[in-house]
């Protein structure tokens, strides 16, 4: 049987290497997938939570979060094909017309 | 099992402010689909109807004093939330107002753009009423999602892609942090209630309390606090202007009033606020340092009002400590007040960069508004007015708005918050005061042909949008009667009277 | 509990047992004559015209987007599906609810439609 902190782990490793993809890749794309990977951790929590509380809360939670992060994959790659149409590229770093 | 009770009309009827604008947005992106020729100004006016029936829908509850849940308790619509439906659809108001003629002269006058505006306030509207965790990320992705893209309208102007790619990286890693942090608390309190979530700190305080900081992290990033602002000034300065007036005020006004009913509603107990209070008094500090320091080295206006507004940022998280610390309706009050003139002041002051923007290029650098004071000596006066009030010259209403806060702030003992404050406010005057000095006092360095200043942008919208917010600024200092009085029946709701 | 998955690994273990057997089996068993012909990438058909690795049109991206768009909203189809039965005694409310729920999906796809974002081309 698998507890609900074996649950929790994955998802908090699941969550860091999304958190590292985003801090140190700088791929557009690649920066997508962490994000995607922080938001499916968070939807492992609330399932594995739901399982073990009860109720149906969570899971209608990770639905959402689901299309949300769906919503959000949408917008971030029609920006990411204008970056390419208007940058010329997809790295994030090589994007440096503003000086931030 | 959770209540069987569906959701009825009554639901809706509760959230009739939301759900008109978004219905508003619907018709819009319809009417395009099949009249695309004249459908760019028929849906600025529909946007302006649409929120201004959410506004006096909004006022007309504030002054009733409605306070009623809907949606299971997911939903509560207090006079907190009215007064912030008021001041997010006046914030919209003004930034659609100032959008039709640059749109144009950006040759992407889209009906679009009215509609993502509405959908975006729709999920802001929301925010202030989410009284659950599910509510409060659906509300955060409705407002943050429309943003997203109206940052990258200009489509074929490689700032902007540029801009709107870093908003939506860090956007979503925000987003990213919020969510994980909402399963965290979720899981601790086994129910998204806020009035649940003080249970699971009680029942597994491990879970809840790393859940509470990524949930605040989320949210310091979305009200651009330091050292989560970094995004800030590139998207503010890529974006196009009006856009950037939209997130300048709606944008950043709709977290923080989800950001207080969290804080005081699921976290307002003494362990949590033992917390976060001190991290928050850090975070205020810093925001206030840096903004400010930083604006004084900006040439480019639109650069200098984000970091302004990351450092007005943190005159807000000083009122919002100083309310929780004194438990005292009349300081969030204050707060609201602020943000109501804050919506004001840099709705005009980004209002006239728009009049001066011209075909394809727009007018931000300080340096281009050297001679302004001769040449137009109203757009001067009235660019006057608002730079004097972000700095808070009294009579007008940023004045007032610092004051309050910091009176607040002495009273709750936290007075090395308010040197600080103070400090920077004065050190804030400098780059307030290089714009003034910019439009009277500097000598064109080619003085035979001195910058021709056409009203490029103009509009009537524009002008309508200009000559409120410089009344407003004014009016609403000089008599800050009725907009405190409204803030304090709103205030009273969240923290009641002792 | 776990005892009652026994006889499904019992399966699983079989089944894929057969299948590395016969592999093997034709492995060994089997004749080899290859000729050139037989080596080549599509042995019948015609001859490849160009590589795999292909830039797609941006056209495609549009619709796979829209797809999953219109694809992950279906998700909220179950949870009403699984408690419909339950509210009938609350009469139509539920299913006039979702008829607003996918009166906002058409108006998405009217939307697009009129845009002509399906038309290939």
């Amino acid at each position: 049987m698998i507890t609900l902190q074996e649950y929790l782990t994955v998802a908090a490793l699941l969550f860091s290497l999304g958190l590292l993809i985003v801090l140190f890749r700088n791929n557009a794309i690649s920066i997508l997938m962490g994000i995607e990977l922080m938001l499916n951790a968070a939807n492992i929590n609330f399932v594995a939570f739901s399982q073990s509380l009860g109720g149906l809360a969570g899971q209608v939670f990770a639905l959402f979060v689901i299309v949300a992060a769906a919503a959000e994959a949408a917008v971030a790659i029609a920006i990411i094909v204008l970056m390419y149409q208007n940058l010329g590229t997809t790295d994030v770093e090589k994007a440096k017309n503003l000086n931030g | 099992m959770e209540s069987l009770i569906p959701v009825g009309l009554t639901d809706l009827q509760g959230v009739y402010p939301a759900l008109n604008l978004a219905v508003a947005g619907i018709v819009i992106l319809l009417l395009d689909a099949f009249f695309p020729m004249r459908s760019k100004l028929l849906s600025a006016w529909i946007t302006l109807i649409a929120l201004h029936l959410s506004f006096t829908c909004g006022l007309h509850r504030l002054t009733s004093g409605m306070d009623e849940t809907f949606f299971h308790g997911a939903v509560r619509m207090d006079p907190f939330t009215h007064a912030f439906t008021v001041i997010i659809c006046l914030a919209s108001t003004l930034a659609v107002l100032s959008a039709p003629k640059y749109l144009r002269l950006r040759d992407c006058h889209y009906a679009e753009y009215y509609a993502l505006i509405l959908f975006s306030v729709s999920g802001m509207l929301l925010f202030s009423a989410a009284e659950e965790l599910i509510m409060l990320f659906l509300a955060l992705e409705t407002m943050s999602i429309p943003v997203y893209c109206l940052v990258a309208f200009t489509r074929d102007n490689e700032y902007s892609t540029e801009a709107s790619m870093k908003y939506f990286v860090m956007g979503a890693f925000a987003t990213g942090f919020m969510v994980y942090g909402v399963a965290l608390l979720y899981g601790s309190a086994g129910s998204g209630y806020f009035a649940d979530l003080p249970r699971g700190a009680a029942s597994s305080p491990g879970l809840f309390y790393s859940g509470m900081t990524l949930v605040l992290i989320g949210f310091l990033f979305k009200i651009a606090a330091v050292p989560f602002n970094m995004w800030t000034p590139d998207a503010y300065e890529g974006a196009p202007t009006p856009v950037t007036t939209f997130m300048a005020e709606a944008v950043k006004a709709a977290p923080f009033s989800g950001m207080i009913k969290l804080l005081i509603v699921a976290f307002g107990f003494s362990q949590a606020v033992h917390l976060w209070m001190p991290a928050f008094i850090g975070i205020a500090i810093l925001t206030m340092v840096v903004g400010n320091m930083v604006a004084l080295v900006q040439t480019d206006m639109k650069r200098m009002l984000g970091y302004s507004s990351i450092a007005h940022s943190g005159y807000i998280l000083v009122g919002i400590v100083a309310s929780v610390k004194l438990n005292s309706s009349e300081a969030l009050a204050s707060v609201l007040y602020y943000l109501f003139i804050y919506v004001l002041m840099n709705a005009g002051a980004f209002g006239i960069l728009i009049l001066f923007s011209h075909k394809n290029k727009d007018t931000n650098a300080i340096d281009d508004l050297v001679g302004l004071g001769r040449e137009r000596p109203w757009a001067a006066a009235f660019m006057g007015i608002y730079t004097l009030s972000l700095t808070g010259i009294p009579p007008l209403g940023g004045f007032f708005g610092k004051f309050y806060i910091f009176s607040y702030a002495i009273k709750a003992g936290l007075t090395p918050l308010v040197i600080v404050a103070i400090l920077t406010s004065v050190m804030s005057a400098f780059y307030y005061l290089k714009i003034i000095v910019a439009m009277y006092f500097r000598e064109p360095s080619d003085p035979q042909h001195p910058a021709a200043f056409s009203y490029e942008g103009y509009s009537v919208f524009l002008i309508a949008m200009l000559c409120f917010t410089a009344f407003g600024v004014i009016y609403f200092g000089i008599f800050p009667k009725t907009p405190l009085t409204l803030a304090r029946l709103a205030a009273a709701s969240l923290i009641p009277a002792p | 509990m776990l005892s009652s998955y026994l006889p499904i690994l019992f399966q699983l273990v079989l089944a894929g047992g057969f299948a590395c057997a016969l592999l093997v089996l034709t492995h060994v068993l089997g004749p080899r004559r290859s000729t050139a012909v037989k080596l080549s990438p599509f042995e019948c058909g015609v001859d490849i015209l160009d590589e795999a690795h292909h830039r797609f049109s941006v056209k495609f991206y549009l619709v796979a987007m829209l797809f999953i768009l219109f694809d992950i909203e279906a998700i909220f189809f179950y949870p009403w599906a699984v408690i419909y039965r339950d509210f009938l005694s609350e009469g139509l409310f539920l299913l006039i609810e979702m008829g607003a729920f996918c009166g906002v999906l058409v108006a998405g796809f009217i939307y697009i439609w009129r845009k002509g974002v399906l038309e290939w081309a």
